[in-house]
């Protein structure tokens, strides 16, 4: 039959907990539970002792060693108790093979409290009477023969022969007597018994007939009551000596001892039969242990075989988990390099894409810029000729009406004076017009020259020089041409330029006309914003300088009215402006920068602006530009 | 050790006998001192005198163990006999409940082996008590004290018959009387008796009163019978409680035969005998001469071994 894991763990927890539960019933069998008459042996050595005690006092009483019968009671005591706490012990665990021993104890122990008992009332009275005995004789033989030695003196009297044979025959018998009943009290036999009783019977017969004679032996002075006396004593001994005799026989032969040793022979195979039991059950108890040792070392070992087999399934999971984690970590990698180069790529289509667009714009701009230029530069060559007659004629037509006013004046004699006056107004008129011909004429002519400065690019001669002190020297001459013509001005510079910068090879007077142009339309527009804005409104402009790769990149930027989103795209179209016209405003500032910084210097020119926040114009110079005169020209 | 000395050859012939049957120990004299109580004034001991003193054992609840045993009155109560429920008298004399801890047997038959047989006794017998254990325990339980002292004292803490007699076994086993003069005396104060006791007490050995009356308690751990030379009964009637053990064993042996009292307080425990019929101390003495140890004892040694006799009044602590 095949077992499941589940029920064999089972199994097995269950057999290990029934080993220990049976080992340890017998341990409590064989170990914990006491022997049921444990403490025997101490009780059946202080039976003897008491026993033993009892024996000796009784001895002792009987020969007047000890005069007081308390041992013989605390013994008696002493043997019951130890039968009592017998008694209490088999009631407790009975068994009948005890009982029975201890009955047969319990009833010696009684026999002999009352044998004692009976001693006890006999032996005082023998006692006294041995020495009320001893005492009486030992007087009336010490008197009589005392008077004996003194009546030897009178021989002469005719009785003193017959009194003193009485008197020796006194003497004679009551020493026998006194002697005889000492050896008899010690070595009682029923010979001596009945010996004495015949010598107690012949002095008395002796002493009452000598007592009737007495007149017969006039100088026998015996106390024949005294005699009487030690005589009751002597019967008495003679009465009770047999009796305590027989107690003593009696005493010595009760079977305590015998009983005891029957009962601890019972007790020791209670007690051997319990030993023997334990051992065995020890035995099984060892064996079980064993037993229960073997198997949980089975089970230990199976159990290491277990968490072994575990751990390597563990560490073969942990290292597949690596594995997969690795795995998952390279593939993310792989798909982020993907990602990140499809959005670099991406980018760069965005920015190749965004390129292409400004290119395109710079190109549509160029072209336009370009066509714009060629346009002007074409127009102005074509009205510069005009326009130069017209200058020239204007100025000749004032310097005519200057002659002609002369030639008026010296002849005016001959002129009525009302002509005169009207001439003269006329001529007045005349050189009005004629200057306000040259006035306008002229600034055509400045217009044109402006337009000409597209196409001048070419003869200015390039060096190479230090932007920063360029920026600077043209910072200087922006701000006081614009100060002189705006007043209250105020305006906080913050200049950030790069301490290490290459120089750049470029047209300086050309790329100075750019740096007005752009810090001017600057100025103008945090002017403007002034004017409309709040208090608080610090004009302030930031010039950064920075080399970028090969390019030195000049960033302008100023907080002023900004640039609307609308019109940004025109702001370097030729003759867009913002400024009211007619001041001196051709709308051709930045169209001429761009034109020097892009074409002339292939750099580039860009704005940014938010209306009412910033506007910042950045210049773009390369270092070194190599080519470009070729395209412009 | 035995008195008589005069006779060198008898005195050596004794004591060759007596170095024959055992080897010689330093004698052991025939009175010991009586031993000091061992728990008086403790809780049980109080409790006890309690009980002693409380009439509930008597059946009509007139009398207690102190009305017959007084402790004013050295344990007794100085009539010829006891005077039992319902006044009627009985027939025997009490016994003192003084050092009765060291009677061998307790009453004068000797009948009574512990005092929870005496106390067993007293209240079955109709002359004493005639009363039974249920409603004594039943009018126990009355007394709030009791219940209290009970339950404070015993592990079971309820007032049983184990546990009433454990009380007044208790309270009657400090009832000792030490430090008599006669005591005093024997711990070696020469002074503690006159010279006249001292005499008495030579006569009391002398005359062999001591075989009897020994031990401790001098008396009260033998039984005897009353008239061992001569017949005590003869010409009279023997009322029942004459015979003595005879009554317990009916052994014709044991006729008369009564404990040897003790003859400690003996002065204040009179009148004497079983039966109460002996007034004074002098009449005793010679009566016991007579019958007892066989001769007549003169007037004027009769006086010394009274003189002697009352030197055995203890201290007695509970009155």
């Amino acid at each position: 039959m095949r077992l499941s894991e589940t029920t064999k763990t089972i199994l097995t927890r269950f057999f290990i907990a029934l080993t220990i539960a049976v080992i340890i019933g017998i341990y409590y069998f064989s170990e914990r539970r006491p022997f049921e008459y444990a403490g025997y042996d101490k009780n059946v050595n202080l039976l003897q002792r008491y026993n033993a005690e009892l024996n000796e006092a009784v001895v002792k009483t009987r020969f007047s060693i000890l005069e007081n019968y308390d041992p013989i009671d605390n013994a008696l005591l002493g043997l019951q108790s130890i039968v009592d706490e017998f008694n209490a012990a088999v009631r407790a665990s009975p068994n009948e093979k005890i009982r029975t021993k201890l009955y047969a104890l319990d009833k010696s122990v009684k026999l002999k409290e009352d044998l004692t008992y009976t001693f006890k009332r006999i032996n005082p009275i023998l006692i006294n009477a041995i020495n009320q005995f001893s005492t009486l004789m030992a007087q009336l033989i010490e008197s009589q023969t005392s008077s004996s030695a003194a009546e030897a003196a009178l021989s002469h009297d005719i009785n003193f022969q017959i009194t003193q044979d009485v008197r020796n025959d006194l003497i004679q018998k009551m020493n026998d007597l006194l002697r005889r009943t000492l050896i008899y009290v010690n070595m009682p036999d029923e010979k001596t018994h009945s010996q004495l009783l015949s010598m107690v019977t012949e002095l008395e017969k002796l002493a009452t007939d000598t007592e009737k004679n007495i007149q017969k032996f006039p100088s026998l002075d015996f106390d024949f009551k005294k005699l009487q006396l030690s005589l009751v004593y002597s019967k008495k001994i003679l009465e009770l000596q047999p009796q305590i005799s027989l107690i003593d026989e009696k005493l010595f032969e009760v079977p305590v001892i015998a009983n005891l040793n029957n009962l601890n022979e019972a007790f020791y195979t209670l007690a051997t039969n319990h030993q023997k039991k334990s051992s065995t059950y020890r035995i099984i108890l060892y064996v079980l242990v064993l037993f229960l040792l073997i198997v949980l070392r089975w089970a230990f070992n199976k159990l290491r075989g277990m968490v072994v087999a575990l751990n390597i399934e563990i560490q073969r999971k942990n290292k597949a988990e690596k594995e997969l984690e690795e795995i998952n970590r390279q593939l993310e990698q792989r798909v982020a390099e993907r990602t990140r180069e499809l959005s670099s790529k991406n980018k760069d289509l965005n920015q190749a894409l965004s390129d292409l667009k400004d290119t395109q714009e710079q190109l549509i701009i160029q072209e336009k810029m370009a066509s714009v230029g060629m346009l002007t530069t074409g127009i102005a060559h074509e009205i510069k000729n005009p326009l130069n007659f017209v200058n020239n004629f204007s100025d000749i037509s004032v310097e005519l009406l200057n002659e002609l006013n002369d030639e008026l004046q010296s002849s005016k004699d001959k002129i009525d004076q009302n002509a005169l006056s009207s001439i003269e107004d006329l001529i007045t008129d005349l050189k009005t017009n004629c200057e306000k011909i040259k006035e306008h004429g002229e600034r055509a002519d400045n217009i044109v020259k402006t337009m000409l400065m597209h196409s001048q690019e070419a003869g200015v001669q390039k060096e190479v020089f230090d932007v920063r002190n360029l920026m600077n020297d043209n910072i200087q001459i922006a701000l006081e041409s614009f100060k002189g013509i705006h007043e209250k001005f105020d305006v906080t510079i913050n200049k950030n330029y790069a301490s290490q910068l290459e120089n750049v090879l470029a047209a300086p007077q050309a790329i100075g006309r750019v740096f007005i142009y752009v810090l001017d339309n600057a100025f103008y527009a945090m002017r403007e914003r002034q004017k409309q804005s709040v208090e608080g409104y610090q004009p302030t402009l930031d010039i950064s300088i920075q080399q970028v790769d090969s390019n030195v990149v000049i960033k302008v930027r100023d907080n002023g009215t900004g640039i609307p989103k609308k019109t940004i795209d025109k702001v370097f179209e030729p003759f867009y402006t913002t400024k009211p016209t007619g001041k001196g405003n051709t709308g051709l500032g930045l169209s001429i920068c761009y034109d020097t910084v892009v074409k002339q210097h292939k750099g580039e020119l860009r704005v940014q602006s938010e209306e009412g926040v910033y506007t910042e114009f950045t210049i773009s110079l390369p270092v070194n530009p190599r080519v470009g005169q070729e395209i412009v020209n | 050790m035995v008195k008589v000395t005069r006779l060198g050859s008898i005195k050596v012939l004794i004591f060759i006998q007596l170095c024959l049957v055992s080897t010689v120990q330093a004698t052991e004299g025939p009175v010991i001192p009586v031993p000091y109580p061992t728990s008086q004034g403790s809780d049980k001991d109080e409790l006890g005198e309690k009980l002693f003193n409380d009439p509930v054992f008597s059946r009509d609840h007139s009398q207690s163990c102190n009305s017959c045993h007084s402790l004013q009155k050295a344990g007794t109560d100085r009539l010829p006999h006891y005077i039992g429920i319902n006044k009627l008298p009985g027939t025997l004399n009490t016994p003192t409940v003084l050092n009765s801890k060291l009677n061998f047997r307790q009453f004068w038959d000797g009948r009574a082996k512990t005092f929870a047989d005496v106390i067993d006794d007293h209240i079955q017998d109709k002359t004493v008590f005639a009363n039974s254990w249920e409603k004594i325990i039943e009018d126990l339980k009355k007394e709030k004290t009791h219940v209290d002292s009970f339950k404070k004292l015993y592990p079971t803490g309820e007032i049983n018959i184990a546990n009433v007699k454990d009380a007044l076994t208790t309270f009657l086993n400090n009832l000792l009387t030490p430090d008599s003069p006669f005591d005093k005396f024997l711990g070696g104060d020469q002074t503690a008796i006159s010279d006249d006791a001292k005499k008495g007490y030579e006569l009391f050995q002398q005359y062999g009163c001591i075989t009897c009356h020994e031990g401790p308690n001098f008396g009260g751990n033998l039984v005897q019978k009353l008239g061992i030379y001569q017949d005590y009964y003869a010409g009279k009637t023997p009322l029942p409680s004459d015979l003595g053990l005879y009554n317990v064993t009916k052994k014709e042996n044991d006729r008369y035969v009564f404990k040897v009292p003790s003859l400690r307080n003996i002065e204040l425990t009179g009148p004497y005998l079983h039966d109460g019929s002996v007034a004074t101390l002098e009449e005793m003495v010679q009566l016991m001469g007579v019958y007892q140890v066989g001769q007549p004892i003169p007037k004027f040694q009769v006086d010394n071994i009274v003189k002697f006799l009352k030197t055995l009044n203890g201290t007695q602590e509970n009155q």
